[in-house]
């Protein structure tokens, strides 16, 4: 039996946990079956795990992607030189480097900007980019700090922002319940009230009107905001929240849904000029502008979840190199495939949204010697002093129990973004609702793990709807099911990544954020 | 698997033993008895493995099992930074094999539950019994060391109990090993301390397992440890450690016994004060009681942590409680919450690991408590105990207690 | 403070041989009974999960009878003395959950005792018009 000590790639706060590797003897001999156990000294966690934690077992029994070069079987070796040379036949506008950060760690990362550097890619993406390009500079500190979560349990007024931490954060609830036996007092502002009554107060917004948040500036006041920022996050909202903050002397704390969100932001040293963000690539490989794209531990239909249309976008490419421990959707698609080892397995670093630099307990580096052969050719050794030292901690080698990232206090007056100013709330017809995705780790992986969406009683009776019928929501094939919740009569709440627009234009996905308006029907 | 056909009970016997080799007597605790009685018997292949507890930093221990008498060597010494419970570990890793397992009394109870459910052969696992006065979660040890001692966590070296203080060695100035102890009882009414399970927990004895040791009723200053011997199995591992010459064992006198009586009756006296302390719930109606758990079960998030960690729980994936639940249902109070109140009834050991792992911080602990103890009452059961004693649940005729007898005339 | 034209629900299970036959008896002899009660039948009352009686009190029943065969007449050997055994578990748990314990009820009613039958509905029915609905009721919070 061996055990190793890890962290949860499902959300920015990488709960600690062990796996637990052994033999049994249903098992043939040299397969090892995982089980988790719980690593109660973790500082973030203190060995509590979410549902997605709980289902990491399964989550790494998926299949490994073998490492193939058109489809053949080949060495390691043999597919570097393949992809490398594929990637030198394109130039170096028409070619896009995508990582989102959830199983990567900081020396990957910097290996990846490094390799991405050497062909001279200027469409890098780690999946906020639309928030990097387009907030200024004396802002942009707030998309980055973190905040300890002994911080949140101190807070006298906490303002939780489109955030119900028991759905999009479930380690955060218990803090935040902390505080408020601490005597914080705790309002949710959302578009539907929190079923699990965590705050004392609640302040329902039209998801229609993004400008109304502009109101709650008295509400507000003086407290620490909690919310959080995903690729799908709409910038209006961003931009909103932002300036609410800065005016009301609050102060910001944006989770994110990837392990290494923290690290993203705050290693990725490319410039404005070199930045995509995830909605324009898949844009500009529509249009052909861009020819070659290297995908590392990105599983695209998960994290942009229109599997469909995410295909026949990749499908157009000249070169698609995967770099992955698991067989994705996209993985047919790939002229190139490189297998890495499962994120349990890596050795390095992440850092979480608290601050803190985690030594991960694996011992593999695969996956970063591959990236190193595309580029520089450094140990990792080499890449973790690199690592170190962008975050300023010099030799020291930090444990779990400190925090390290740097912060920066203050959001000094942001302006609005120009052409983003909320416009009028739009009308609704009466065949039409809200969907608002309460986003959760579930998915972020592409895991349907509900099957059903909220509606109000109000819907259900409209919609004539009896138990064990079934939804269609938008124009998508998919059926869902439903549960009668206390949510306002036009809005359906959906946890699961549930596509309900079949093709969109990719660059519209971005601009409408977390809520679509739908026309649902009884199946 | 095996069905159990043999579990000799016998009357209890008392020795004081000690580990003959001199290196691991100096390293173990209490003259590294279970340490030696474990190396002797892997080395015998008197068993196949041991599933021993490794200490990983002085705030935490994690669970080895292996067949290398180095490596339970290295865990040798007390801990209690240990908040695992080994019953479902054993299940999972090593159903099949002959165990050695060191076992705090709700360790053994849950493998003795396990057992009854004919989920562990028990005739392969022999339960070396430690006493118990409880666990400290890493966590809040590590707490405690920084904000009530104001030492830095890092240099601390050995913790240890001792005479009603919570002691800790660390690295002073210059390298040199200083102490420091701060009183339990105080601590604890600060909310500090030991696991809240721990603290409200009465069975401080391992009288299930095969063996009982432990340091309750040795002399002071004596490096040996106190031995009951309550099954046949204990005696033959016993045994086969004494044919090898790897203990070393005297009677226990009279007095010794008595001071190991003594000491438990103080801490179960105790442990029934902190169980009155620890239940939050003020006048007890019917309506304080319901919006209590109510308030508290609809945070449930159904992540299925507590089951998982249940040690007397056998469903595994087919289980009444995650099939017949739907997140669908819109219950206040989720089927999934009452069935697995209702069928840990008579089963509940209230050893805290469901709490422990909660995300969201449900009292689990106390509720399961609040409606298991009153069951158990009941019914005059105690779960984890005796093997032969079937769940009460699971019969066709109950038992009766003598104040539910009352039952037998209802609705003729 | 009860409604005075409020009705509770009251959820019966019943098992095929007996009681179900007892209440079938009871309709044949024109007794006059409630019209609280909504009958489940089963084919043994060993076959009434505790989980149904829960799902009885979670979808808002005011009160849930569990009937079954007398001791020793069961059709199935000695399946009834299990219902008495999950009923104990079942009356703990109701108890300390803060429903009233009148709200469950473990009746043995044979196929003759239709009068016995309409003479339980009415009692019940009485008892929980004065306990009021059960406060199991709120399914959902807002």
């Amino acid at each position: 039996m061996r055990t190793i000590t890890t962290n949860c790639p499902g959300c920015c706060i990488a709960c600690g946990l062990y796996l637990l590797e052994f033999s049994t003897p249903e098992l043939p001999a040299g397969e090892l079956k995982l089980s988790l156990a719980h690593r109660k000294l973790a500082p973030m966690n203190e060995g509590k795990l979410c549902k997605f934690g709980m289902h990491l077992p399964a989550f790494y029994a998926r299949e490994p992607l073998p490492t193939l070069v058109d489809g053949q079987e080949t060495t390691q070796d043999e597919a570097i030189r393949e992809a490398k040379a594929r990637l030198e036949r394109l130039k170096p506008d028409e070619i896009a480097f995508v990582a989102i950060p959830s199983a990567v760690t900081n020396e990957e990362l910097l290996s990846f900007v490094s390799g991405a550097t050497a062909c001279g890619s200027t469409n890098r993406c780690f999946g906020f980019e639309q928030f990097l390009n387009a907030i200024p500079e004396d802002a942009r500190s707030a998309l980055t700090n973190g905040l300890p979560f002994f911080e949140i349990e101190a807070a006298s007024k906490i303002v939780l922002f489109l955030l119900d931490p028991y759905v999009h954060y479930p380690l955060l609830a218990r803090r935040i319940l902390k505080a408020r036996q601490r005597g914080a007092q705790v309002i949710d502002i959302a578009f539907a009230h929190n079923r699990r009554g965590i705050a004392n107060e609640t302040v329902l917004i039209d998801p229609l009107d993004p400008g109304s948040i502009q109101k709650l500036r008295d509400t507000v006041a003086n407290s620490l905001i909690i919310s959080e920022v995903t690729p799908y996050t709409s910038l209006v909202v961003i931009s909103l929240v932002l300036r609410l903050a800065a005016e009301t002397a609050s102060q910001l704390f944006l989770l994110k849904p990837f392990a290494n969100s923290t690290g993203a932001l705050l290693l990725d040293s490319s410039g404005a000029e070199q930045r995509r963000d995830l909605f324009e690539i898949l844009d500009r490989i529509e249009n052909g502008s861009i020819k070659g794209l290297y995908l590392l531990e990105t599983d695209l239909s998960a994290v942009v979840f229109h599997a469909a249309a995410v295909k026949q976008t990749l499908s157009q490419l000249d070169v698609l190199i995967e770099q992955n421990a698991f067989r994705t959707p996209q993985s047919e698609l790939a002229h190139v495939t490189l297998q890495s080892e499962p994120f349990y397995r890596k050795r390095g670093t992440i850092l979480t949204i608290e601050g803190r630099l985690l030594e991960l307990g694996g011992e593999s580096t695969n996956g970063l010697r591959i990236l190193e052969q595309l580029g520089s050719n450094r140990a990792f050794a080499e890449v973790h002093a690199e690592v170190k030292h962008a975050l300023g901690l010099g030799t020291a080698e930090p444990t779990e129990f400190e925090i390290v990232a740097p912060r920066v206090e203050a959001v000094v007056n942001v302006a609005p973004l120009p052409h983003r100013e909320p416009e009028k709330p739009e009308a609704l017809g009466d065949e039409h609702y809200v969907l608002w995705y309460k986003t959760n780790p579930f998915f972020w992986a592409g895991i349907r793990d509900k099957g059903f969406v909220e509606l109000s009683p109000t819907a259900l009776q409209a919609l004539g709807l009896f138990v064990g019928d079934a939804l269609i929501v938008g124009d998508a094939a998919e059926k869902t099911g439903f549960k009668v919740a206390a949510v306002p009569e036009k809005l359906i709440v959906s946890e699961d990544p549930l596509v309900v627009h079949e093709h969109v234009p990719w660059r519209e996905l971005r601009e409408s954020g977390t809520v679509r308006k739908v026309i649902v029907k009884r199946a | 698997m095996e069905v159990i056909d043999s579990y000799g009970m016998m009357e209890p016997r008392y020795y004081l033993a000690w580990a003959t080799d001199e290196a691991i007597r100096a390293r173990g605790a209490n003259g590294g008895f279970v340490t030696a009685l474990l190396v002797s018997a892997l080395e015998t292949q008197f068993i196949d493995l041991a599933l021993v507890v490794k200490k990983k930093s002085v705030y935490e221990g994690v669970p080895v099992l292996t067949n290398d008498p180095e490596q339970v060597k290295e865990s040798a010494g007390s801990l209690h930074g240990v908040p695992w419970n080994l019953a479902k570990l054993l299940l999972e890793c090593a159903p099949d094999k002959r165990v050695g397992v060191p076992t705090k009394p709700c360790d053994a109870r849950g493998i003795i539950e396990l057992a009854k459910r004919r989920q562990i052969a028990l005739d392969n696992v022999f339960l070396i019994g430690l006493n118990c006065g409880g666990t400290v979660h890493p966590l809040r040890m590590r707490e405690l060391a920084a904000e009530l001692y104001g030492l830095d966590p890092d240099t601390v070296q050995k913790e240890e109990i001792t005479a009603g203080k919570l002691i800790l060695r660390y690295e002073g100035e210059g390298g040199a090993t200083q102490e420091k102890g701060l009183k339990i009882d105080e601590l604890e009414q600060e909310g500090r301390g030991r696991r809240d399970a721990c603290k409200s927990c009465t069975t401080k004895l391992p009288v299930m397992a095969d063996l009982a040791c432990g340091n309750w009723g040795v002399p002071k200053g004596e490096q040996k440890t106190f031995v009951e011997v309550l099954t046949d199995k204990g005696a033959a591992i016993l045994e086969n450690a004494l044919n090898k010459g790897a203990i070393t064992v005297e009677d226990a006198t009279e007095q010794s016994i008595a001071v190991r009586a003594k000491i438990e009756r103080a801490m179960q006296a105790l442990a029934a004060r902190w169980k009155d302390e620890l239940d939050v719930l003020t006048d007890n109606s019917p309506s304080e009681r319901l919006a209590f758990y109510t308030e508290q079960l609809q945070r449930c998030i159904h992540c299925g942590a507590c089951k998982a960690v249940c040690p007397v729980c056998a469903c595994d994936e087919d289980a009444k409680c995650l099939d017949l639940h739907d997140e669908q249902d819109a219950y206040a109070i989720s089927l999934y919450n009452l069935l697995r109140i209702l069928h840990l009834m008579d089963s509940c050991i209230h050893c805290g690991q469901c709490e422990e792992v909660c995300p969201v911080d449900i009292p689990l602990t106390l509720i399961q408590r609040r409606f298991s103890e009153r069951m158990q009452a009941h019914l005059d059961y105690e779960p984890g105990m005796d093997v032969t004693e079937t769940p009460p649940y699971q019969e066709t005729k109950l038992r009766w207690s003598a104040d539910a007898k009352t039952s037998e005339s209802e609705g003729a | 403070m009860v409604d005075a034209d409020w009705e509770p629900k009251i959820l019966a299970f019943c098992c095929n041989w007996c009681s179900y036959a007892g209440a079938d008896a009871a309709g044949l002899e024109r007794r006059q009974i409630p019209a609280t009660v909504r009958v489940i039948r089963v084919m043994c009352s060993g076959r009434i999960d505790p989980a149904f009686v829960l799902m009885g009190f979670l979808e808002g029943a005011d009160a849930v009878l569990v009937t079954g065969c007398h001791i020793g007449d069961c059709h199935y050997v000695d399946a009834n003395y299990k219902t008495r055994n999950r009923y104990e578990f079942l009356k703990v748990l109701v108890k300390e959950l803060g429903l009233d314990p009148e709200r469950l009820q473990l009746r043995w009613i044979s196929a003759s005792e239709g009068p016995i039958f309409a003479d339980m509905v009415r009692e019940v029915t009485e008892k929980v018009k004065k306990l009021g609905p059960s406060p199991f009721r709120s399914v959902w919070k807002s």
